[in-house]
């Protein structure tokens, strides 16, 4: 019976689709391959270093290392089953007949990529780094520790958005001669967008507390407050994926709810090149800050005492 | 604020534990409604038994160092002022002071030591 979906698959999906998927899926395997390379490491580690802003002595550099090449591997595994879930998702929905089917994949390797990063985060084995001191916050560290409140708030906001924006499609009938424009009188990207939306927002709602109440079994402050960064990392990846999805399926509603008030004429092609280009930008930006801010904000939440900034202090 | 714990030291786990938070309570770093850690999750974030963190965590409570509010968990009790408390202020201000003068620990140790036997 597999034998036959996949037989179908691969006549009824189309070859732009397997062109872009096949693209997602080499680059997936071409980062699990960079994470061998030994300058690779290096660069990964220095990298964090200064986007964290914490020292790294020779005696942490391992454990860092092994903490970031697991986040890119999860990012890499995570994206290849989000793009390969996301090729059988357009095939069982017909996506690249009447939608965008390279947004699902991306969509899917976003996702995907964000779930990889965050399991690949907390599932390194807990041990102790060191035989001497032990160190562990003397209070007890939230989620508030790790992600600002905009931005769990922003997250929030941005999946509601799409919700609201999604109901309203589905009231279209309601509210005029308008045609309902999604499923199952037609397919819906916006819906399908701010389902994964939700799935994604459940995910760091669920995932994030998982991830603080780890234990954290470190061996000085420093290598604590990288565990924090790591953390808050992990953590941000989250929400930026139920944040960005949000914001996707809001652009996508309006543009649906927009076609289906004036008709299903011309402008589908700039309405969707507009929303690949705000997705861009978008995206672009808020994995710039994740990049940047890496560890900073629990840095100031965490390690806040007169005398952290120098004990911790690493490239400004 | 941030909890150390020396397995090798002389003192118990229990005593360092039970020192350092009060210290930070009287710095300041702990403030009134600061919540603890678990039990559970400070015992393994140390590499220390459960009971030895509750035995801390009960001593505490039993000093007005720190509440328990059922499930809530612990917290920094309001307006603590114990006896233990104010010694540990105390000798903080005359270690700070000490250490302005530029005396050494062991000196420091050692002037308190010749007022307790004398």
């Amino acid at each position: 019976m597999l034998g036959d979906i996949w037989r179908d698959m691969v006549v009824d999906v189309a070859a732009s689709t397997w062109v872009v998927a096949g693209l997602l899926l080499g680059m997936c395997v071409l980062l699990r391959v960079l994470t061998h390379v030994a300058v690779v490491q290096r660069g990964l580690v220095a990298r964090s270093s200064v986007a964290a802003g914490l020292g790294l002595p020779h005696s942490l550099e391992p454990v860092v290392r092994a903490a970031q090449v697991r986040r890119v591997r999860g990012l890499s595994g995570g994206g290849f089953l989000g793009v390969l879930v996301s090729v059988v998702f357009v095939y069982l929905n017909g996506a690249d007949r009447s939608g965008p089917a390279t947004l699902f994949l991306l969509g899917g390797f976003a996702i995907g990529g964000a779930l990889g990063s965050a399991i690949a985060a907390v599932s390194g084995e807990v041990h102790r780094t060191a035989d001497g001191e032990r160190v562990a916050h003397g209070r007890r560290a939230c989620l508030a520790d790790y992600v600002p409140l905009w931005e769990r708030v922003g997250a929030r906001i941005a999946v509601l958005l799409s919700l609201t924006i999604v109901g309203v499609q589905v009231a279209l009938p309601a509210l005029g001669e308008l045609p309902l424009t999604v499923f199952p009188e037609s397919f819906s990207v916006a819906v399908v967008v701010s389902g994964l939306a939700i799935a994604a927002l459940a995910v760091f709602e669920i995932g994030g507390p998982l991830i603080v109440a780890r234990p954290q079994t470190t061996g000085s402050e420093l290598e604590l407050a990288w565990d924090d960064a790591l953390r808050s990392a992990a953590i941000l990846a989250l929400v930026a994926a139920a944040f960005l999805l949000g914001c996707f399926g809001s652009f996508l509603g309006i543009q649906e709810i927009a076609m289906a008030v004036r008709g299903a004429g011309g402008g589908l092609a700039s309405a969707v090149a507009f929303n690949v280009f705000g997705v861009v930008v978008l995206g672009g930006g808020v994995m710039t800050y994740i990049r940047t801010s890496l560890g900073r904000y629990s840095l100031r939440t965490l390690h806040a005492d007169e005398d952290a900034g120098a004990r911790l202090a690493g490239p400004k | 604020m941030i909890l150390r714990i020396d397995p090798r030291s002389a003192t118990p786990p229990f005593d360092q534990l039970r020192v350092q938070v009060i210290a930070h309570i009287v710095s300041g770093a702990m403030i009134a409604g600061t919540r603890l850690p678990t039990v559970r999750r400070l015992a393994a974030d140390l590499g220390l038994a459960p009971n030895t963190v509750a035995r801390t965590y009960k001593e505490l409570e039993a000093s007005g160092f720190i509440e328990t509010r059922g499930r809530a968990g612990s917290f920094v009790k309001a307006g603590a002022d114990s006896v233990e408390q104010q010694a540990l202020s105390a000798a903080k201000s005359y270690v700070n002071r000490l250490r302005e003068l530029g005396v050494s620990p062991a000196d420091t140790v050692a002037y308190v030591n010749t007022f307790l036997q004398g």
